[in-house]
C-alpha cells in the first residue's frame, strides 16, 4: 500500500531558477512515490545530508550536479562524495566545464554522463533512462 | 792550404761534412757549403765513381762537365788530387779531393772560406796525401758522424712527424676556426631572426593580452547568461507541457470559480517548485493521518489525497484549503488542476526572474563595455569600472571571498576603458589567488584629492615575502606558480607605466595592499 521509497536522486545547483525548472522536469520523469527527490542549492549542505539519506537505507541512484558552484566545483563535490561512496553515479550539468576535464572524468568513470546547459527535457530524459529502472519512471515520461 | 783546412779530425762528429764509404766500389760524396748546407750529391757522384774506377787521378773536365752553373770554371785550379774552385754565384771557395783507397773511392768537396771554418773531418794537407792511416781515421770518424747523422735524421723524422702532426693540428685548428666563424655568422643571423621574432612576439603578446581580457569577459558573460537561459528554456518547456495538460485534460472539467481558486492558490504558494521528498513524506503522513482520523477517509484514498495536497503545498495546518478540496466533487482532479496552476505560476516566476537577471547581466555589460573598444582615453567612472570587473570575474569567485566596495560613485578617471579593466581584473585575481582556499575579504576603496585619485585593493591574505615583493611586477615571478600570478601583474605594470600612474605595494601579516595613484 504505502511504499517507502528505497531509492533517491539528488540534484544540486546553486541557481534557484535552474533548480526550479529542473525540479519540475524531474517530477515529470520520476515516480516520486518510489524515488526520493532531494534538491540542494548548496553543495556543502548536500554533502552533509547525503549520508543521512544513506543511513535511512535509501539507495542513491545518481547525483546530478552543476559544475560551477560557490565554494566548490561539481568536480570537487563529486570527488569528495566518491571518496566515501564510490558506487554513486553522477550526471554533471554545466555551461562552462572544461571539455578536456569532462572527457577525462567520463573516461575514468568518475562521471557517468554530462549534459551541457542549456539542456532540453529529452536531453535529460535520455540520460535518466540509462540510470533509473523503468518502474521508477512515470508512465508519461 | 794548411791553414785553410784547419779542422780537427777529433772533432769529426759533425755529420755535415762527413763521407761514407758504402761499398767497395762506391763512395759517398757531399758538396757542403759554408753554412753547412748540402748543396749537391747526385750525378757528380756517379761521374766520380766511374772516373775513379778508371784511374787514380780524375779528369776535372769530366768531373765538372754539366756543373757550369755551380762551378766557376775559369778560376779553378788543381793541386795534386785536390781541385779548387769557386762557386759561380756566391764566389765561395770549394775544394774537391779525390783519392782511392782499398775500400772504395772517396770524393770530398769541402768549402774553404776562412781559417775559422770548421773543417772537422779532414786535415787536408797535400804533403800527407795520400795517407792511408789518415783515410782510415776519416772513415772511422765518418762512421761516428753517420751515427750522428742517423740520430739527427731520426730526430729530423721525429721532428718532421711532430711538425706534420703540428701542421695537422694547425689545420684542425684552422678548420675549427673556420667552423667557429661560420657558426658565429649563423649565430648572428639566428640572433637577428630571434630579435625580429621577439619584436613581433611582443606585439603578439600585446594583442593576446587584449584577447585574454576579451576571453575572460566572454567567459564571465557566458556563465552569467547560461544559467538564467537554462532556467528560461526549461521553464518554457515545463510551462508548455503544463498548459497543454491543463487545456486538454482539465480546464473543461472546472467551473470559473474552481479555476479562479486554483490560480489564486498558486499565487500564495512558494514560488519554489522544488521540495524535499523526505519532507513531503513527513507532511503527507500528517495530512493522511488528519484525513483518516478527522475526515474518516479510507487510508488508500487518504494517501492519494494527502499526496496531491502536499504536492500543491497544502499541509496539515492548512485546514481551510483541505476542506475546500474535500468539498469539491472531484478533489483529485482539482488537486491536479492546482498542481499545474502552481507549475504555471512557478515557471512564469522563474522565467521572469531569469530574464531579469539576464537583462541585468547585459545592462552591467553595456555599462562596463562602454568604450571597451575605445583606443583613446575617455572619462571612466571608477565605481562602474570596478563593478564591471567584479561582474565579469564573478564566475572565478568562491563564495568564501567577501568584497567590500568603498568607492564613491562620482569619481572619474581619464583612461582607456580596456586598460582599466585589465589593471583591476589582474589585481583582483591576484588578491583572490593570494587569499587562497581559506577565504577572506577584498576591500576596494578610493579617495580623491586635489591632485590625484587613490585607488586601493586590500586583501587579508598571507604576507608576501619581501624577496617577491620587489619583483612582483616582473613576468613569471610568482611565489605560488599560479596561472595568472606574475604574468597578470606584469600587464598591470606596463599599463601603469604607459599611463604614468603610480603603484605601491605593501604587505604585512595583517594584509596586502596595492595602491594606485592616478592623476586627476
Amino acid at each position: 500500500m504505502i511504499s517507502v521509497p528505497d531509492s533517491a536522486i539528488i540534484c544540486i545547483d546553486d541557481d534557484e531558477a535552474v533548480l526550479n525548472a529542473l525540479s519540475v522536469q524531474m517530477q515529470q520523469m520520476i515516480n516520486t512515490q518510489k524515488v526520493v527527490l532531494e534538491f540542494f542549492l548548496d553543495p556543502h549542505v548536500a554533502l552533509s545530508s547525503i549520508p543521512k539519506i544513506i543511513e535511512m537505507k535509501i539507495k542513491i541512484i545518481f547525483v546530478l550536479t552543476d559544475y560551477q558552484m560557490p565554494g566548490m566545483t561539481g568536480v570537487q563535490f563529486m570527488k569528495q562524495l566518491k571518496a566515501d561512496y564510490p558506487e554513486i553515479r553522477f550526471i554533471m550539468l554545466s555551461g562552462q566545464a572544461d571539455d578536456s576535464l569532462v572527457e577525462e572524468l567520463l573516461k575514468d568513470h568518475t562521471l557517468d554522463y554530462f549534459i551541457s546547459k542549456p539542456w532540453t527535457f529529452s536531453d535529460l530524459l535520455e540520460k535518466i533512462k540509462l540510470l533509473v529502472p523503468v518502474d521508477k519512471l512515470n508512465k508519461t515520461a | 792550404m794548411n791553414q785553410t783546412e784547419s779542422g780537427n779530425a777529433s772533432q769529426g762528429s759533425d755529420y755535415q761534412n762527413s763521407i761514407r764509404i758504402l761499398s767497395e766500389s762506391s763512395c759517398l760524396f757531399l758538396l757542403v757549403s759554408e753554412d753547412g748546407e748540402i748543396k749537391d750529391v747526385g750525378s757528380l757522384w756517379s761521374k766520380v765513381t766511374q772516373q775513379a774506377q778508371l784511374s787514380n787521378s780524375f779528369d776535372e773536365e769530366f768531373l765538372l762537365s754539366g756543373y757550369e752553373d755551380f762551378v766557376d770554371l775559369k778560376n779553378r785550379y788543381t793541386k795534386g788530387n785536390v781541385l779548387f774552385f769557386n762557386h759561380r754565384q756566391t764566389g765561395l771557395k770549394f775544394k774537391a779531393s779525390f783519392f782511392k783507397i782499398d775500400l772504395g773511392h772517396v770524393f770530398i768537396v769541402n768549402p774553404i772560406v776562412n781559417a775559422d771554418f770548421p773543417l772537422k773531418l779532414f786535415r787536408m794537407d797535400l804533403n800527407d796525401f795520400p795517407d792511408h792511416s789518415y783515410i782510415a781515421e776519416s772513415i772511422f770518424l765518418s762512421e761516428i758522424s753517420m751515427k750522428g747523422l742517423n740520430e739527427a735524421q731520426e730526430l729530423n723524422i721525429k721532428l718532421n712527424k711532430k711538425n706534420f702532426e703540428l701542421k695537422g693540428s694547425l689545420a684542425k685548428v684552422e678548420r675549427l676556426k673556420l667552423e667557429l666563424e661560420e657558426f658565429n655568422l649563423n649565430l648572428e643571423k639566428i640572433v637577428d631572426e630571434k630579435t625580429k621574432e621577439n619584436i613581433s612576439l611582443q606585439a603578439n603578446i600585446n594583442e593576446i593580452e587584449k584577447f585574454v581580457a576579451i576571453g575572460e569577459m566572454t567567459m564571465g558573460i557566458a556563465h552569467d547568461l547560461n544559467s538564467p537561459l537554462s532556467a528560461i528554456i526549461i521553464g518554457i518547456q515545463n510551462l508548455n507541457s503544463s498548459i497543454e495538460f491543463l487545456m486538454e485534460n482539465l480546464v473543461f472539467q472546472f467551473s470559473k470559480e474552481d479555476i479562479g481558486f486554483a490560480l489564486q492558490h498558486s499565487k500564495n504558494v512558494s514560488s519554489r517548485s522544488f521540495h524535499s521528498t523526505l519532507q513531503m513524506m513527513k507532511e503527507r503522513g500528517e495530512v493522511q493521518q488528519l484525513l483518516e482520523v478527522e475526515k474518516g477517509r479510507a487510508s488508500n484514498e487518504a494517501f492519494e489525497l494527502a499526496d496531491g495536497m502536499v504536492k500543491v503545498g497544502i499541509t496539515a495546518e492548512d485546514r481551510m484549503n483541505i476542506d475546500k478540496v474535500l468539498s469539491h466533487p472531484a478533489p483529485k482532479i482539482l488537486l491536479d488542476l492546482m498542481f499545474h496552476a502552481n507549475i504555471v505560476h512557478q515557471m512564469l516566476t522563474t522565467i521572469s526572474v531569469a530574464s531579469n537577471r539576464s537583462a541585468e547581466v547585459v545592462s552591467d555589460l553595456r555599462r562596463f563595455t562602454k568604450g571597451a573598444f575605445e583606443r583613446e582615453k575617455i572619462a571612466v567612472n571608477l565605481l562602474d569600472s570596478v563593478n564591471g570587473v567584479l561582474r565579469v570575474l564573478s564566475s572565478n569567485f568562491r563564495s568564501n571571498i567577501n568584497f567590500e566596495i568603498q568607492v564613491p560613485n562620482d569619481i572619474e578617471i581619464q583612461a582607456i576603458p580596456r586598460e582599466v579593466f585589465q589593471v583591476w581584473a589582474n589585481v583582483i585575481k591576484n588578491a583572490i589567488e593570494a587569499i587562497g582556499e581559506k577565504g577572506g575579504t577584498i576591500t576596494i576603496r578610493a579617495e580623491r584629492s586635489d591632485r590625484d585619485i587613490k585607488v586601493e585593493f586590500e586583501n587579508d591574505g598571507p604576507k608576501i615575502p619581501e624577496e617577491f615583493l620587489n619583483t612582483i611586477f616582473e613576468r613569471f615571478k610568482s611565489s605560488k606558480g599560479g596561472d595568472n600570478f606574475g604574468y597578470g601583474l606584469n600587464i598591470v605594470k606596463k599599463i601603469i607605466e604607459s599611463n604614468h600612474w603610480k603603484v605601491d605595494v605593501r604587505s604585512d601579516e595583517k594584509s596586502t595592499a596595492f595602491t594606485f595613484i592616478i592623476q586627476s
